[in-house]
């Protein structure tokens, strides 16, 4: 199941989140067949995540926060089923995916599919907060960035709900 | 089409064998003049159609319909060159597949391997087409794999990158860590011939 939620992160906000992550610095990974992407070294912005928490529980039900991610991608950035099958929880859970970009690119969607069929995408869209219900058999990838995007940034955080 | 008595199977045997990260040769020339520009004239003719994956974007055709695109592929899994492939691989090979694929500007081949679990494919390879200087990337780099004790890759780097020049024929290993990719064409439009000896 996917519930979008369109404008919930100004763009001023959005800056502000960027800024901060820019200053806690980021991480490069680098796995040929599993990713290309970096992550931010910044922690849990309690404010935030607590909005987004109650967000997510007025979508759903009651969960509680498991772990978070904050993610950039530029050209030549992906992210695989493989990484996406050894990282997840096994068990079920939600999955929210908030959009901190300055800009839509047109590209750079998350694709989720059971291995074979493509299920559904989150599309890049800035302000926006997907809620995601994960079976264990729903998989993820993240698109490759090619030269459409030209020098745009995809910025997002990942929460893992249960 | 293809006549390997020419190729130098001592040579080609040892760059075969020396090769890193893993086994690969090209065979440039592969085909006269004549019949490049035929070959290019049949792959012109077949559908392509997009193709967009997890891995991959690109146009890709079904199984050649032409008549040259067909007799190449005949060609290469013809006898004397799969007689010539064992020379160098050491590889018996009973038969070859291949589509062929246009990259346009934007298109890709991400990281994999081309080892498929109960799925015999021995030698991938790519023969290209497109005139020189019709397109710019589409390099094939080839990846150095570390695993640890359970097989698992564990850290990546780009230990060789092969250009893709007309009338080549590039072949390579397949196993569980013969991770390759086609870097991104950023211009021109790279056609080729693909698939794998099984």
């Amino acid at each position: 199941m996917l519930a979008l939620h369109r404008d919930v992160l100004s763009t001023d906000e959005r800056a502000q989140l960027r800024a901060t992550l820019d200053a806690a610095g980021w991480s490069a990974h680098d796995l040929a067949d599993r990713l290309h992407l970096a992550t931010a070294n910044a922690g849990a912005d309690d404010a935030l995540f607590a909005r987004l928490l109650d967000l997510a529980n007025r979508t759903t039900r009651p969960l509680r926060l498991r772990a978070f991610q904050w993610l950039r991608l530029r050209r030549g950035d992906y992210q695989l089923l493989k990484h996406d099958a050894r990282e997840r929880p096994p068990a079920a859970h939600v999955e929210l995916i908030v959009d901190l970009s300055a800009a839509a690119t047109g590209e750079a969607e998350l694709v989720y599919t059971d291995g074979g069929a493509t299920l559904f995408y989150v599309p890049q869209l800035p302000g926006s907060v997907a809620v995601i219900e994960r079976p264990p058999a729903l998989l993820r990838y993240q698109r490759y960035l090619c030269l459409r995007v030209a020098d745009a940034e995809v910025h997002r955080l990942r929460l893992t709900l249960a | 089409m293809i006549d390997p008595s020419g190729w130098d199977l001592p040579s080609l045997t040892d760059r075969w064998r020396s090769a890193t990260p893993f086994g690969h040769v090209a065979i440039d020339d592969l085909v006269a003049r004549a019949a490049l520009d035929e070959l290019r004239q049949g792959v012109s003719k077949e559908p392509h159609w997009p193709n967009r994956g997890e891995i991959f974007e690109m146009m890709a055709s079904g199984p050649p319909q032409q008549p040259t695109p067909r007799a190449f592929l005949e060609a290469l899994g013809g006898p004397a060159v799969r007689d010539a492939l064992a020379a160098i691989t050491g590889y018996r090979l009973q038969r070859v597949d291949g589509n062929s694929y246009v990259y346009l500007a934007g298109s890709y081949l991400l990281p994999h391997t081309d080892h498929r679990p109960g799925v015999d494919r021995r030698i991938a390879y790519v023969y290209y087409l497109s005139p020189e200087g019709a397109f710019t990337g589409g390099e094939l780099d080839l990846y150095r794999c570390t695993t640890d004790g359970s097989g698992d890759i564990v850290a990546t780097e780009i230990a060789a990158t092969l250009a893709p020049r007309p009338n080549r024929l590039l072949l390579f290993d397949v196993g569980l860590t013969t991770l390759h990719q086609v870097r991104e064409v950023t211009g021109g439009a790279r056609i080729s011939l693909a698939g794998w000896f099984y």
